[in-house]
């Protein structure tokens, strides 16, 4: 493992630590990753001069580009998405260090000249012999990608030197094949080489709910059963399958959504304090979480869990077609664009309490957050016969107190609770309480592959998931499939689009006395 | 990209005269008020803000400041504004509101009082008990501060921050001395405008021994040469002169090397005066071990390791906006004492005085 560089001359600046020279290799370099996410979040990087001066990026792909004409279509993509402004002068610079390799990932002699590529730029950038492969491909390709890494000995780590994978979702696509893939990929790597990438964690309102759960003092004695009643998640889309009704056929909301996002939303919501902020011990705590989730079976499958695939409908103010009309998707598909879930987390801290999580396509509005709400309160004095009339909190219908974790759009916190209107009248009203992040914070938040791509130089994965993690979120997923294949065909589409998804999600909470937020 | 925001002040764009003796029920009725005409209005607050200002123009600098800064960092916000009557003393109501993607707005409040000589004392006992508790107070001197102010005297026994712009000195030393004697280390903390306008040339020293053939050169730096635009204060090159030997003290005691590193500032023509316009440390040749300037025709920072056997290649940083309403942002991230810049501090009011 190669150090990061401590410096005492760092101390107090935006960045404390500065990541060795390095090379980052992205496989499927052509592809919408790359050029979207991967290429502006290096420039913006580079930019803000959290890049070493010594950095070089090698993209490498079936097309057969130059190195100049690579370099060349990642400016348009960089001009076209960095949040940073485009400085030609500043690109010019990043630009002396990219480069370009043809080649299959299947093909061996390919991996030759990858390596004789890394060798020369070592040489004339000095970037040391460490190197950050980042898996942009479809993942069919991981196996293949791993194992010529290994026949190349690109994933040695001589004394001093790092050679580190990126993998992006999906990892896997059930249980077997993610033990499968991580079976292959352990045989030729460690694991604190593999970077499992979920961009939901590199999102700054996902890291504060550590930080709000565990940098104040007042929530945390109230985050357990006796004071929570349950915890919705919500994961909403407003957006259909936009042009990737191939992709979503195999995948659906399950594997998308909820295997990942969901999975990682939960565990930070529900994990015991970790001892430090160190990568383990935050990873210790949320894979306790996930295993403490009862895996379900057929009938559970039933009770529990709504699926739902949109119909035709309208969504802010224009229609739109239902999911089996968009491009690349059966007519008569079954794959599902909506789920719903009631999880529970048997252990101490929550026994009896049901995580209530949803994750679709057309809804609404586009919303991720986690909303805790808690309990009455044990005594209601405010409805006792014959005292002052009242409204609001006191009543048994009346509205609890709501803590609200948005992660996005609009990214902040708000709790809500009761409060007298003023007049002889004792009335209760609800009154929200805000944190805007936007409001009190200037600075605007870097793009969640900017801090994961910096982590992984720097080789911390705290933010990155872990074998295990992958393995037992897949578990309770795949026993929803698998009930699922055992069940009738559900009749869809069975919502339209625009709405929160079908009638059945609205009876999972209504039967147990509760209803889904509106948020 | 960031959501869109713009800008507005309510009651149809113009602060409102009110009675100084009872601000505080009429910020109650500003909202009350805003709150009946049924606008979608999140108020916040992260801090209080008091500007204290020496006329019209500066004050008119920091209310525009104030507002720019009203979606992001919300604050309440007081703009004294000294005038020639020395028994004048008026307060006006206004509220910043920034309008968010999806029609919310987030305001602030700033209560401007037009303040006579004589009524100066009086003024800091309408302000104080209007600060937001809780919050940190930020005390924010537009122009050169008087010490036997005593508004700011009193404003000082409840502020955290004292945040003044060195760059307004005109006795350098004098003026470096008096905010050092000020300085009561159970109080308020000084920030500086001057310190954030070095924070490129911080980051760009510092990249200089990121890498590993370089991390081991600050322990063998033996003099460091900062020059400046001739004609103006010489407190920016102090103070980064006072930081940079400040750290290569800490990494020679790392290295357990005695000995310390000295330091010349150079007036030059070379740049805007009081400017810096290049870093260059030594380490034993008459050749600098390493540089960091301005190249001909860029505007970005250009780092570099002269040394034959570092093996590290140049390092360009862009050079950020040095408007005072970044610098008063980057003032107000830092709620409390910075213990760097205190240190710059005491060695660069050494280098002035020598």
């Amino acid at each position: 493992m190669s150090e990061v560089a401590v410096s005492p001359f760092r101390e107090g600046l935006a960045r404390e630590v500065a990541p060795p020279p390095s090379t980052i290799v992205i496989f499927g370099a052509t592809g919408d990753l790359a050029h979207r996410k991967l290429a502006p979040a290096l420039y913006t990087l580079r930019h803000e001069g959290q890049l070493p001066s010594r950095f070089a990026v090698v993209g490498y792909a079936r097309s057969a580009f130059t190195s100049e004409k690579f370099a060349e279509d990642l400016k348009e993509s960089v001009k076209e998405h960095t949040r940073v402004a485009f400085e030609p002068r500043a690109w010019d610079e990043f630009a002396q260090g990219v480069s370009y390799v043809t080649g299959e990932f299947g093909d061996a002699a390919g991996f030759e000249r990858l390596k004789q590529e890394l060798e020369r730029v070592d040489k004339e950038r000095g970037t040391a012999g460490n190197r950050l492969f980042y898996f942009a491909t479809p993942p069919s390709f991981y196996p293949v990608l791993f194992q010529n890494l290994e026949n190349a000995g690109l994933l040695d780590e001589p004394e001093g030197r790092f050679a580190r994978v990126i993998v992006e979702k999906p990892f896997g696509r059930d249980l077997a094949s993610a033990r499968a893939l991580n079976a292959e990929a352990l045989k030729v790597a460690d694991e604190d080489q593999i970077f499992r990438i979920d961009h939901y964690l590199g999102k700054e309102t996902v890291q504060n709910i550590l930080v709000f759960r565990f940098g104040n003092a007042i929530f945390e004695p109230l985050w357990n059963h006796k004071y929570v009643d349950h915890v919705q998640i919500t994961v909403g889309e407003s957006i259909g399958v936009e042009g990737r009704g191939k992709f979503y056929e195999e995948a659906g909301t399950l594997r998308d959504i909820v295997q990942n996002h969901m999975m990682q939303l939960l565990s930070l919501t529900a994990m015991e304090p970790p001892v430090s902020f160190a990568a383990d011990a935050v990873r210790d705590e949320k894979i306790k979480v996930l295993r403490a989730m009862p895996v379900f079976g057929p009938r559970e499958v039933a009770e529990r869990v709504v699926r739902g695939q949109y119909g035709p409908g309208s969504v802010s103010g224009e229609d739109v077609p239902g999911y089996r009309a968009e491009p690349g998707v059966a007519p008569d598909s079954l794959t599902e664009t909506y789920v719903a879930c009631k999880f529970e987390v048997d252990n101490w801290r929550w026994a009896g309490v049901p995580f209530y999580v949803r994750a679709g396509k057309r809804l609404p509005k586009r919303v991720t957050e986690i909303a805790v709400q808690f309990k009455g309160v044990p005594h209601a004095i405010f409805s006792r016969p014959g005292s002052l009339p009242v409204s609001g909190v006191g009543r048994a219908s009346g509205d609890p107190n709501v803590l609200a974790l948005r992660i996005q759009p609009e990214e902040g916190i708000s709790l809500k609770f009761g409060a007298k209107v003023p007049g002889a009248r004792l009335s209760i009203e609800p009154v929200k309480m805000d944190f805007l992040y936007g409001s009190a914070f200037g600075a605007e938040p870097p793009e969640a592959y900017e801090r994961l791509l910096l982590d992984a130089l720097l080789g911390d994965s705290t933010l990155f998931i872990r074998k295990d993690e992958v393995e037992a979120a897949w578990g309770l997923v795949t026993a929803i499939h698998e009930g699922w294949a055992d069940a009738a065909p559900p009749a869809f589409p069975n919502y339209e689009a625009g709405t929160w998804g079908p009638e059945a999600a609205a009876e999972l909470l209504r039967k147990d006395g509760r209803e889904w937020r509106r948020p | 990209m960031a959501a869109s925001v713009s800008r507005q002040v309510l009651g149809g764009g113009e602060a409102f005269q009110v009675d100084v003796k009872s601000l505080g029920l009429e910020l109650r009725r500003l909202w009350q008020e805003n709150a009946q005409e049924g606008t979608a209005i999140t108020r916040a607050c992260t801090r209080n803000l008091v500007a204290i200002c020496g006329g019209e123009d500066e004050a008119a600098r920091a209310t525009e400041t104030i507002g720019a800064l009203a979606g992001e960092h919300p604050a309440r916000a007081f703009v004294v504004q000294a005038t020639p009557d020395p028994a004048r003393l008026e307060g006006f109501l206004a509220a910043h509101c920034a309008l968010r993607a999806g029609g919310r707005h987030v305001c602030c409040e700033q209560i401007t009082l037009h303040v006579g000589a004589e009524m100066r004392r009086r003024a800091a006992g309408a302000i104080v008990p209007l600060l937001v508790p809780d919050l940190p107070v930020f005390v924010w001197v537009v122009g050169a501060p008087r010490w036997d102010d005593p508004l700011l005297q009193r404003l000082l026994d409840v502020a955290d921050r004292l945040v003044i712009d060195s760059r307004t000195a005109e006795d350098p030393p004098a003026f470096v001395r008096d905010l050092l004697g000020a300085r009561r280390a159970d109080a308020w903390a000084p920030g500086d405008f001057e310190w954030s306008r070095l924070s490129d040339w911080r980051e760009s020293i510092a990249s200089l021994f990121d890498e590993p053939g370089t991390r081991s050169l600050p322990a063998r730096i033996e003099r460091v040469e900062i020059s400046y635009g001739k004609g103006g204060s010489a407190v920016a090159a102090a103070l980064l002169a006072g930081w940079t030997l400040d750290r290569l003290e800490l990494a020679r005691s790392h290295a357990g090397k005695p000995g310390a590193a000295t330091a010349k500032l150079a007036a030059g023509e070379d740049s805007s005066p009081g400017a810096i316009a290049s870093v260059c440390l030594y380490a034993g040749a008459e050749r600098p071990a390493c540089t960091v300037a301005f190249e001909p025709g860029d505007s970005g920072l250009t780092s570099r390791v002269e040394l034959d056997d570092a093996c590290a290649l140049p390092a360009r940083r862009p050079f950020a906006d040095q408007d005072v309403v970044h610098l008063l942002e980057d003032q107000l991230d830092v709620p409390r004492a910075s213990p760097l810049y205190e240190r710059a501090l005491a060695r660069a009011a050494a280098l002035l005085s020598s």
